[in-house]
């Protein structure tokens, strides 16, 4: 009997999986077996009580799932599930658990996960938290972009929720410099949602991850995204607000970043804007104001900026540094003044084909954009 | 006395075997043509008995009454002329009956006893071999296109009185024999004797939208010019049968069997070997767009198989035509109901449209559009929404600065036809299983085998479709049109730069994020 119960002796993890399972809501489950045995390893292995001694309790439901031999079945089941599906069970004791993260009032006691934790690809790498309105306009999202693109380069990890509108901008600028990127999901680590970035979904797990409080399958709640807000900004130093309406999602991030007396970094928008109203009135509160990429360094405490400055980072930075041969061509083409490369662009060497593959790429990088009348603008909106 | 002979009639594109039965009783003098003919059979009695009459022959007298069988099948047309003639020369003891066995006669009779030339030879020889007959006497102008039906013995003849002779005597001093082999149809190419004043050459600069033309030919893909007046469209547009492959032998029969039955072939002309170019603009009715209407006609969009169909001021033309139009794209043949039937013309053509992109036409010319984005966008609805997205390439062009029209060689149309002959053989060679000809045609299962894409490209179209902006349709479009400039390069697979330039060349819908 002894032998059998020690080979059956369950893991940290596989203990959490259990205590999720013995009531709802999961938190008030999880103190019930804090506040009774202790730890879940002794409620795991808890004498067991006869039916008229649970009953006389104030919670036999929770008691009774306690001691139900299925629920630990299941608990096994879901846990094999779980690595079967590469999510990774991270309890907070663990080194892997993100340090920033650990350290906020109402951290989660333990965090599923998908893909590479930042203790994993580089322990010393900044994380910044990009958050925004998800009905942003064309300059949130082009600012957004530009500025993570070129802060993924300087190797700080992105932070941000997957959601539409300034969170996918932050993430996709992350993975299309080859950066680092984490997505915080409201439900189950292996629930998309919104569905439609499903793609971008799969590209973080390939080489950023994706991090969840939640057990794998939940459903995203409304009243889960306040509390995923929680963890975008306390997985990072400072949290960044491109776009933000005056009672948007993206404002709860900041509380809860203030909170925890995190930085707050914000955007300076158009007065008339309302994506830009809250950003503004985060400024003229005293949040810092971005204008480069060399602000958000200088606020992450990198050592100033006059190692960016001089690397090109900041304010007056070639934009063409990081694009290949022929989109610089046609970018500088369009940066010239010629506003048809795809018309005008003989003289340039490359052919008719190769300029309008460049103008698609340039385009989907958000640094050109096509006017009604069929011209392209260059967004230089930073460069000097 | 009775007499029955073998002739051809014509609906819409497909031949008609019909037995022309021809009775000449006792009675008054009478000659009545039954069996559902319109005027044109009808007025047959006249011209019949004016040619027998004037070829120095008695004609019969007595009750002469022609049975058109089947009966119950309209016919149409002055090329039962000849069968009935002869039938009634049966009757009247000048032809031996069973000299005619095995013949189908077809032709019209003039009064003074010539044998006229009929519309739709090729059709109907087609129909008479399927039905097993092998000897045809026909007048001598549709010889050549007659030369083109399949393995039969075609007797040419030019007057009546030749025709009573090689029955009668088995002279053949007038007529001209000519045993047909199959040897003329085939994959091979046909010869093209025209030449094209119009050259690509002729058009300077436009570079981008020469590309775009070539890859529009290469892959058979429909396309839309968008441009401001005068800058090139109609040119361009024009130059682009120019830059076509030759037509095979069977892609030439088709077509001429197409013009053949239109009634468009001239006497004495036989194979056509030029791909068609139709040009419509838009004061067009429907019928003659899509044909069918009252007497089946055949429509600009038929006569326009295996070639290119020119729309210009595609906007104007009106929604409801160009819904008209959605079907034959999508289906390569048209369909409609007619007089109880339901017939299907071919309509597998390379649609070429152009259009203003606003109302003043100066949208893409800097700062001469004053037009207003409602203005902009209502004549833009001019071409609807599903219509515009079956159409696979969108082009804009934009006039050439006046320092761009002087100077360098430009490459002539013969040079490009002969690439665009090497992409059209890759394709052919692909799709020698699937029963189409061209990557523009590929779809749902096909598609996906034979649009084979690398790592890179795959990843790009996704985020090309992630950032929003292009239908399913469109993603399809993409693939194809990629396929095409894949197969201009010579590549098996198709990359990461096939499928940014072919997103260049679709229209985006309006963006989610935005």
């Amino acid at each position: 009997m002894d032998e059998k119960n020690k080979m059956e002796e369950p893991s940290e993890e596989l203990l959490w999986v259990w205590m999720t399972k013995l009531g709802r809501p999961r938190n008030k489950a999880v103190s019930l077996v804090y506040d009774i045995y202790g730890s879940p390893r002794r409620a795991w292995h808890a004498e067991k009580m006869t039916e008229e001694e649970i009953n006389k309790t104030e919670t036999p439901v929770f008691y009774s799932r306690v001691f139900d031999e299925k629920i630990k079945e299941e608990a096994k089941e879901d846990y094999r599930k779980t690595l079967d599906a590469g999510i990774r069970i991270i309890m907070k004791n663990s080194p892997l658990y993100p340090s920033n993260l650990a350290n906020i009032f109402s951290a989660p006691p333990v965090i599923y996960v998908i893909g590479k934790l930042p203790a994993e690809v580089d322990p010393l790498m900044k994380l910044i938290s990009v958050v925004g309105s998800r009905s942003c306009t064309a300059y949130g999202r082009n600012v957004t972009y530009r500025m993570c693109r070129e802060l993924a380069e300087c190797g700080i990890g992105i932070v941000s929720g997957l959601a539409r509108g300034i969170d996918i901008s932050a993430h996709l600028a992350a993975l299309d410099a080859g950066g680092y990127t984490i997505a915080v999901m409201g439900g189950g680590v292996d629930v998309v949602y919104p569905p439609e970035h499903k793609r971008t979904y799969e590209r973080i797990v390939q080489t950023g991850c994706i991090i969840s409080e939640h057990p794998p399958g939940t459903e995203p709640l409304r009243n889960f995204f306040p509390a995923r807000n929680r963890i975008i900004a306390g997985l990072s130093s400072a949290t960044f607000v491109t776009e933000a309406g005056k009672s948007s999602g993206a404002m709860i991030t900041v509380d809860r970043a203030l909170e925890e007396g995190r930085d707050v970094l914000a955007l300076p928008g158009n007065i008339d804007s309302p994506p830009s109203e809250g950003t503004n009135m985060l400024i003229r509160k005293g949040a810092s104001c971005v204008t480069c990429v060399g602000d958000i360094l200088e606020e992450l405490s990198y050592g100033g900026t006059d190692r960016y400055e001089s690397e090109g980072y900041c304010k007056g930075a070639d934009p063409l540094d990081f694009l290949p041969d022929r989109e610089k061509i046609v970018f500088k083409m369009i940066l010239d003044g010629q506003s048809r490369p795809d018309v005008d662009g003989e003289n340039s060497g490359l052919s008719a084909g190769e300029i309008a593959a460049a103008l698609t790429k340039l385009e989907l990088k958000g640094i050109i954009e096509k006017m009604p009348s069929g011209t392209w603008l260059a967004k230089k909106i930073f460069t000097s | 006395m009775y007499a029955k002979v073998k002739t051809i009639g014509l609906s819409v594109l497909r031949g008609e075997v019909v037995d022309a039965e021809i009775d000449v009783g006792k009675g008054l003098p009478d000659f009545e043509i039954v069996g559902l003919g319109d005027t044109s059979v009808k007025e047959s009695r006249k011209r019949v008995r004016t040619a027998i009459v004037n070829t120095k022959i008695q004609f019969p007298v007595g009750k002469i009454t022609v049975n058109l069988a089947p009966a119950d099948l309209r016919k149409e047309g002055s090329g039962f002329d000849l069968a009935i003639a002869v039938g009634i020369l049966i009757c009247a003891g000048q032809i031996p009956e069973h000299r005619t066995e095995g013949f189908a006669l077809i032709g019209e009779l003039s009064l003074d006893g010539r044998v006229r030339g009929v519309k739709g030879m090729l059709p109907m020889l087609t129909e008479g071999r399927k039905k097993g007959i092998e000897k045809y006497l026909i007048p001598k102008d549709d010889l050549e296109e007659a030369k083109l039906s399949e393995k039969c013995s075609v007797y040419a003849v030019e007057t009546l009185e030749d025709v009573i002779n090689f029955f009668k005597h088995g002279d053949i001093s007038n007529v001209i024999c000519f045993e047909n082999t199959d040897a003329r149809r085939g994959g091979r190419y046909v010869k093209s004797e025209k030449i094209f004043e119009e050259d690509m050459a002729d058009i300077a600069g436009q570079k981008k939208a020469k590309r775009v033309l070539e890859i529009a030919a290469a892959g058979g893909h429909n396309i839309l010019l968008k441009g401001s007046p005068g800058c090139g469209k109609t040119m361009l547009a024009k130059r682009t049968a120019g830059i076509l492959p030759p037509m095979t032998a069977d892609e030439a029969i088709e077509v001429t069997t197409i013009y053949s039955a239109a009634g468009l072939l001239e006497a004495g002309q036989g194979l056509i070997t030029d791909r068609p170019m139709r040009q419509v603009g838009r004061g067009i009715t429907q019928a003659a767009l899509i044909g069918g209407g009252a007497n089946l006609k055949v429509g600009e969009i038929s006569l326009a198989h295996n070639g290119i169909l020119f729309i210009d001021e595609f906007a104007e033309i009106g929604r409801t035509m160009g819904g008209l139009l959605r079907q034959p794209l999508e289906e390569k043949q048209v369909t409609f109901l007619s007089q109880g039937k339901k017939t299907t013309l071919p309509a597998d053509f390379m649609l070429v449209a152009a259009s203003n992109p606003c109302k003043c036409g100066y949208l893409y010319e800097e700062g001469r559009c004053r037009c207003t984005p409602y203005q902009i966008r209502s004549y833009e609805k001019g071409i609807s929404g599903p219509l515009a997205d079956r159409i696979d390439i969108h082009l804009e062009v934009v006039s050439v600065p006046y320092g761009e029209i002087e100077g360098e060689k430009h490459e002539t149309s013969s040079v490009i036809r002969e690439r665009v002959k090497k992409v059209r053989e890759i394709q052919r060679e692909r799709y020698k299983k699937e029963g189409i000809k061209v990557n523009a045609s590929l779809s749902g299962g096909a598609l996906k085998k034979y649009c084979r894409q690398d790592e890179g490209s795959k990843h790009f179209l996704a985020a090309v479709m992630d950032s929003a902006g292009f239908s399913m349709r469109s993603y399809e479009k993409i693939l194809k049109i990629s396929r095409t400039i894949a197969d201009m390069a010579g590549r098996e697979q198709i990359c990461e730069e096939d499928i940014a330039e072919a997103v260049r060349y679709r229209p985006k819908n309006a963006t989610e994020k935005d």
